[in-house]
């Protein structure tokens, strides 16, 4: 029998979690505890953001922020997530990288979908229009795109390691697109307000409107933790089932 | 390396090659334009710097299919992989190629394309400069794009979707340094300058990237 | 709460709302039905005679 390392040396670390095994487990554990606290978070959030006030420039649509501007968080950071994952599988070669890349993109392509629908929502009483081809929504929109495009180049490719580091390339070329999100509202003169919250100094958002976003933001990262985890377990999952497949075929051969 | 590049060019303006192609698939565009938009002279001339762009990137991408794939099928791309000149030198001169064949010669009939769409003599100059600039940086995405897909059935399409959302920048900026040279408050070189800096940017990002998935794609 | 409803806004911020929920109820049902569906296929080639270590394989099946 082969000397099982694990019990000798525990590796610490992202090392430790590289055994799917090991990760499986811990998915196990961490899943309901994540999930428990993402809804406690949309509880409060969502009781907060009803029972704040109007804010006097933009009456009873601004909750409709406390949706739309977590949910365009969260677009970036899953994409942002990817490309961790990215530079995983291409610097350091973690086995797990790819998973966590993979796993992000249905979850960041919903946010980014859900913040372009909420925000022509939000658009269509504040500025009277569904849609304004700015930079900032186009980007965003480019966003969306570039994650349908990578969704699509995971599957066209079957060997996992080409694909693995062929989608890598590609997620580390488009986060550019991830800076010119952000910026653009400072670059041109656009439709969209420009950043309240995340800019150096102290947000200019006042307190009550603050709170409930900032909780609401938790909540929607909490969700997404909570979804990458298992969606990184569904693609462990899968590639379990692949290679028994693939076992399978060959037993039938011989 | 002027050998890879007299030999791209040579390939590309033979008749299975993509030069001529890219060249009637600009015309069509460029024709049709007027017909759907219709006899206003006014709205033509207005979305005429569009017209120019979207047809060269449209253009531009039906050429880039072709970048790696001829190399590809014959083997050339493995000896070219294992030559002592490094491999992002050979794509960068690959690109080259086909810019040279591709958006070099959209660029040069914009004068007379933009007659056709009622453009005046200063927008058509801007158009000219803008896309001179401009069509590189396609050329060097486009790389990438053909490098990642040069192995895969149907690759032309997600060749595209990968491609164009990193182009829609470039068009941005392209066509607003159009317009701003036009309109008199805005001014044209911020936009004209940044389409530059990301031709160049790509100029080094692009070729690098596709060398690398290239090598990947043939493990 | 009550000075929610009947604003001429009421149906923005509603479908926001709406559309929020079913958008993150869709992810969290897709992730779901994903790992019941591929426990399922697991546990059936499972048991099929397949095993994931690198123990013998029993018979091979047909």
């Amino acid at each position: 029998m082969s000397i099982d390392t694990n019990t000798i040396v525990a590796p610490k670390g992202l090392t430790a979690l590289a055994n799917p095994t090991r990760f499986l487990a811990l998915v196990k554990m961490l899943v309901p505890w994540l999930a428990v606290i993402t809804v406690v978070l949309f509880g409060i959030g969502l009781w907060m953001g009803f029972s704040v006030a109007d804010d006097y420039q933009q009456g009873r649509t601004v909750r409709i922020m406390f949706v739309h501007v977590p949910a365009v968080w969260l677009a970036m950071g899953a994409y942002m997530t990817m490309v961790s994952g990215a530079l995983g599988v291409l610097v350091w070669r973690h086995p797990l990288a790819d998973v966590a890349a993979r796993a992000a993109a249905p979850l960041g392509a919903g946010f980014t979908f859900l913040g372009l629908v909420t925000g022509s929502i939000w658009g269509r009483p504040m500025w009277g229009t569904w849609w304004v081809w700015d930079a900032r929504l186009t980007s965003f929109l480019v966003l969306l795109i570039i994650y349908l495009g990578l969704m699509a180049l995971w599957n066209s490719i079957e060997e996992p390691a080409k694909s693995a580091r062929m989608a890598a390339v590609v997620v580390l070329v488009g986060a550019i697109n991830i800076p010119i999100i952000k910026f653009s509202v400072e670059w041109f003169t656009t439709l969209h307000q420009s950043a309240s919250v995340t800019r150096l100094g102290a947000p200019t958002m006042s307190a009550e409107f603050l709170y409930p976003l900032l909780i609401m933001g938790l909540a929607f990262l909490f969700l997404f933790l909570t979804l990458h985890l298992m969606a990184m377990r569904n693609e462990i999952l899968r590639r379990q089932i692949r290679s028994l497949q693939r076992r399978a075929a060959r037993e039938v051969l011989k | 390396m002027i050998a890879l590049l007299k030999r791209d060019i040579r390939l590309a303006l033979r008749s299975g090659g993509g030069a001529a192609t890219a060249l009637l698939f600009y015309l069509a565009v460029v024709v049709a334009m007027p017909f759907a938009v219709g006899p206003n002279q006014e709205l033509l001339s207005t979305i005429g710097g569009a017209t120019l762009w979207i047809g060269a990137l449209l253009a531009g991408l039906l050429g880039l299919e072709r970048l790696f794939q001829a190399d590809f099928d014959d083997g050339s791309l493995d000896q070219m992989m294992m030559s002592p000149v490094p491999l992002a030198g050979q794509v960068f001169v690959k690109c080259a190629a086909h810019w040279l064949v591709t958006g070099l010669p959209l660029t040069l009939v914009v004068p007379v394309f933009g007659i056709f769409l009622g453009m005046d003599s200063i927008t058509i100059q801007a158009a000219m400069a803008t896309l001179l600039v401009g069509t590189p940086a396609i050329s060097f995405i486009g790389a990438l794009g053909a490098a990642v897909t040069v192995s895969l059935p149907r690759g032309g399409l997600l060749l595209s979707v990968l491609v164009l959302p990193l182009c829609i920048p470039i068009l941005i900026f392209g066509v607003g340094a159009i317009r701003a040279a036009v309109t008199e408050p805005d001014p044209f070189l911020p936009p004209f300058l940044l389409v530059s800096a990301i031709s160049l940017f790509f100029a080094v990002l692009g070729p690098l990237a596709a060398a690398f998935a290239l090598r990947q794609g043939m493990d | 709460m009550s000075e929610i409803f009947g604003t001429k806004y009421f149906g923005f911020i509603a479908s926001s709302f709406a559309v929020t929920f079913a958008v993150l109820a869709l992810m969290v049902i897709w992730v779901l039905m994903t790992y019941s569906k591929r426990k399922r296929e697991l546990a059936r080639l499972e048991n099929a005679g397949l095993k994931r270590a690198s123990s013998k394989t029993g018979a091979s099946k047909s």
